[in-house]
């Protein structure tokens, strides 16, 4: 893959798409590396953005705004009912096996269908790369959260959206290239 | 700080405020970085073309997927990826030429 292909599709990383060419590009070229970690960082200010407005502002009718807070409160309400344990926010810690804090998680209420966990990622050991996996795991199953970057120093702050109608209790972090191999865990 | 940052801060120190007594209220002259960023990013999507932001407005605002928006503007579903991308990249360097 050319860089600049690699460029123009290094967005589609923020959708979890896998991709081994364009990761095998990114592992070897600090320019992709660093737009990489500043599409997080847009990622991340579009998602605080829209959860204070769903439509921008400028373009938002009053009749949307009402319809949307109407809509809102009545899924509020209907959530509140049906799934009360999944919107209370609760955090976890992840270290590495020997007992190092290398991450703090806080899971809380996302929409209907999600619950949002925002990561807090300190010091992770980078050896072997900058990019990790965060796992979900729940009685047998498990789900590849997202692919996230850290920079130098193993930091980053990045969050995630988790189907809402399970009960997820167990997270770990591995490299991308070895599911296997756990950097930190619950 | 860098200029666009300073002009966000000035401009929301400069706003007029009705004051209400609470014990929330931020410091005099304290600006919230929440609202510098919303700044800068309101400021940073009026860059992109018309079709850049309104693709990214759709998937973040609406949270409405690449299929629904090309569905909603009646356009291909490339045009759509193809779009948010260069959208996307385009806020990642303006936002990297931010913090140089």
């Amino acid at each position: 893959m050319t860089h600049e292909a690699a460029w123009t599709r290094l967005p589609d990383l923020l959708d979890d798409r896998d991709d081994a060419a364009l990761l095998a590009h990114v592992q070897v070229c600090a320019d992709c590396q660093r737009q990489l970690f500043l599409l997080g960082r847009v990622d991340r200010l579009l998602r605080e953005s829209a959860s204070g407005r769903r439509l921008p502002r400028r373009r938002a009718t009053r009749a949307w705004i009402l319809a949307a807070a109407a809509a809102l409160a009545a899924a509020a309400a209907a959530l509140a009912l049906i799934l009360p344990q999944q919107t209370r926010s609760h955090g976890f810690a992840l270290r590495t096996g020997m007992g190092r804090l290398v991450g703090e998680a806080t899971m809380g209420g996302g929409d209907s269908h999600n619950v949002s966990l925002a990561l807090t990622a300190r010091h992770l050991p980078i050896d072997h790369g900058q990019m990790f996996v965060l796992w979900a795991g729940e009685s047998g199953s498990s789900i590849q959260v997202g692919r996230f970057m850290v920079d130098r120093t193993g930091s980053c702050r990045v969050r995630f959206n988790l189907p809402g109608n399970r009960s997820w209790r167990h997270f770990w972090v591995t490299e991308p290239e070895r599911p296997r191999a756990i950097v930190a865990s619950t | 700080m860098t200029v666009a940052r300073r002009t966000a801060s000035n401009f929301h120190a400069s706003r007029s405020r009705t004051p209400t007594p609470s014990s929330d209220e931020p410091a005099a002259g304290a600006t919230d970085p929440a609202d510098v960023d919303a700044f800068w990013l309101d400021a940073a999507l009026v860059r992109l073309s018309e079709q850049e932001r309104t693709v990214i407005e759709l998937a973040y605002y609406r949270d409405l997927s690449e299929q629904a928006i090309a569905s909603q503007l009646h356009v291909p579903l490339g045009s759509v990826k193809s779009w948010k991308r260069r959208g996307l990249n385009r806020l990642a360097t303006l936002l990297g030429e931010e913090l140089a």
